[in-house]
């Protein structure tokens, strides 16, 4: 039996990001922001084609022992009457212990080790650019300086964020340039012009205290994200939840001695609606939810929709930490975006 | 002053080790149990203490990566200058009445020194793996140090002015009447902000921070993660200690002995930094660089105001 938190880092196809952030709640589980940290790889929901590539390369980053495991498989298997969220936290503490006690079982390296890209390019230095600078030297855009916002000349660095990043939702993915710690442009790769979902009055209360769950572990509170998380557990049925209204109204107490409505307020402004009105609004739905009354008429405040192109204008000369806070409020629909994006 | 003993070297290194080791433990024992209450969790008494046992003998069992062309000199010298700076931080400060490690008269410089070079070794953390979210991680740190650097010097200084002496023992002689924590009101508040700055707790988790999927930490693994967690604890002792040396008195108690009292307050400190750690949200770089300056630096000027006038 495991005495510590089995590590795990999260690899969700978006459909099933949110359900995977119940772990939170089991305290032989911990969520790790990064697969170095992690001892087994949950590997849940749909990855796409375009997305294998990126989960062979997470995977590669556990260190040894390591382990994977997959929520569909755990899910397909258990009865109807069964939770799906304890059969996976029992399945991943068995593979743990397993592993740790038999390194040898430890799960083989994916893929090969080798530059996926070749040094050598045009041009007298190999790297493909002019004289010894540019060029994408092992595929990768060297960084160039370039202006910045403060009026400065600073190096460009261009990365590639996602699939299966531990802040952002499972399944975004958003190609930045970055100066310093501040982003000059940020596309989303899947976008396309598909609506994204923010503030849905429709969407059910266990989701919504998902996404809390991970926005709190995200600010760097996952003590009260291991709370939020508990809450979703009982919303959906798990264990008592006759006190459930008032054990929110508790945690939402505490959270106002976090500092986060300070950490938060005039962050990712749009329209005169700033991060901490969109999570005010999602928290006032979550209280409206399980006070019984009907979601849609508490007060609005980032209900409205938003396309991945008004939310690339709304982060761009964030810095990355306020890009990532603002994405997260928002509470992004990944799965309709990536369906649009697939679907001509 | 009393008579102050110097500790011979091999006793001195046991001393320091023993206090980092046993510090190191304590302070990972208060954090899992600040987390689990702040989580509502059942406290465990006996698990709470068995776990940094545990998770270190985990951590070395497991591999340690080696990142794509990592800076490996500066990889290892990142754990290692830190925890080597909290050690010699923890050297001047006294541990009891006449008892302190090396006895220099200068003993808040060279521990604004250790503060400072600590800069270096968390920017090293920060470089050495190679890695985009851990450099971004390591410049950010850097930007948001160099604003709380100058609160440190500030209310050190200040509370040195009474004693009339740089050395910390002369600052705890000097509270034998009245605390720092009561004669200079800003100082200590302004010493925990500092404190978990170079910790990079809470407030200022901007270092090892989740928004950078774990950042400087974001490639550690194994024995890397475990070292450079040993030695952030090991500051927080360092820090810990100096906040009851300089502003609790040190010390100075009734019925009990000085030792124990210096213990009781370290720990206090140390527990009160473990908390705050768990239940504050971290606020963005730009945020709390405007704070440092605009409002906490005026601040550090009148606590220092308040010392001089004090001393008049």
């Amino acid at each position: 039996m495991a005495v510590t938190p089995i590590e795990v880092f999260v690899a969700a196809g978006a459909d099933r990001w949110h359900e995977a952030q119940a772990l939170r709640a089991h305290e032989l589980v911990r969520l790790v922001p990064t697969p170095r940290h992690a001892t087994v790889l949950l590997v849940a929901g749909t990855i796409l084609e375009s997305e294998r590539a990126a989960l062979d390369r997470v995977h590669d980053q556990l260190p040894h022992p390591r382990e994977v495991v997959t929520w569909d498989e755990i899910a397909a298997a258990v009865d109807m009457a069964d939770d799906v969220v304890d059969a996976v936290a029992f399945e991943i503490v068995g593979r743990a212990d397993a592993v740790v006690a038999d390194p040898t079982t430890s799960s083989p390296t994916r893929l090969p080790d080798e530059e996926t890209h070749e040094w050598r390019d045009v041009g007298p230095f190999g790297q493909g650019g002019e004289g010894m600078m540019g060029g994408t030297p092992y595929g990768r855009a060297m960084a160039m300086t370039a202006d910045d916002r403060d009026g400065l000349r600073l190096d460009r660095l261009q990365l590639r964020l996602g699939p299966f990043l531990g802040q952002l939702p499972g399944g975004l993915v958003a190609d930045v340039a970055l100066q310093g710690e501040v982003i000059q442009s940020i596309e989303f790769a899947c976008a396309g012009s598909a609506p994204v979902v923010t503030g849905d009055r429709s969407v059910p209360v266990a989701r919504r205290l998902l996404w809390l769950s991970h926005a709190l572990h995200v600010q760097g509170l996952d003590a009260f994200a291991v709370r939020a998380a508990r809450l979703a557990r009982r919303s959906s049925g798990v264990g008592d939840d006759s006190r459930l209204a008032s054990d929110f109204s508790s945690l939402r107490r505490r959270l106002r001695w976090t500092g986060l409505r300070s950490a938060l307020r005039d962050v990712g402004d749009r329209d005169g609606v700033d991060t901490w009105a969109r999570w005010s609004a999602h928290l006032d739905a979550i209280s409206a939810s399980l006070d019984g009354a009907d979601p849609r008429l508490s007060p609005a405040g980032g209900s409205m929709p938003i396309t991945a192109a008004e939310l690339a204008e709304t982060i761009t000369g964030l810095t990355l930490t306020d890009a990532v806070s603002t994405i997260i409020g928002f509470d992004i629909d990944v799965p309709a975006m990536t369906t649009a994006a697939v679907e001509p | 002053m009393n008579e102050v003993e110097q500790l011979s070297a091999p006793l001195a290194i046991v001393v320091v080790s023993v206090v980092l080791v046993v510090g190191v433990y304590v302070s990972s024992v208060v954090g899992v149990v600040a987390f689990r209450s702040a989580a509502g969790q059942p406290l465990r008494p006996a698990s709470a203490a068995l776990f940094p046992a545990r998770e270190a003998r985990r951590l070395s069992r497991q591999q340690s990566v080696r990142t794509e062309r990592p800076d490996m000199i500066l990889r290892v010298l990142a754990p290692a200058g830190f925890l080597g700076l909290a050690a010699a931080a923890v050297t001047v400060i006294p541990l009891s009445p006449g008892i302190v490690v090396a006895d220099v008269g200068t003993g808040i410089v060279l521990f604004g020194a250790a503060e400072a070079l600590a800069i270096v070794a968390i920017f090293f953390h920060g470089w050495s793996p190679n890695s985009p979210f851990a450099l971004v991680a390591g410049y950010r740190f850097v930007a948001v140090a160099l604003s709380y650097e100058l609160l440190s010097m500030f209310v050190l200084i200040g509370a040195a002015i009474p004693a009339e002496s740089l050395s910390i023992g002369a600052i705890v002689e000097s509270q034998a009447d009245l605390w720092n924590v009561i004669r200079q009101p800003l100082g200590f508040p302004l010493f925990v902000i500092v404190s978990l700055g170079v910790t990079f707790s809470g407030p200022l988790d901007l270092l090892d921070s989740n928004d950078l999927a774990g950042g400087g930490s974001v490639e550690d693994s194994g024995i890397q993660r475990l070292a450079w967690q040993i030695a952030r604890h090991a500051m927080r002792i360092a820090f810990a200690a100096c906040a009851a040396a300089v502003f609790l008195g040190g010390w100075h108690g009734p019925l009990l002995p000085g030792g124990l009292w210096m213990a009781l307050k370290t720990f206090a400190v140390i527990a009160l930094l473990g908390f705050l750690d768990v239940f504050v949200a971290r606020i963005s770089a730009e945020r709390f660089v405007r704070l440092a300056w605009g409002v906490l630096l005026p601040l550090a000027f009148l606590d220092l105001l308040i010392a001089g006038v004090g001393a008049l």
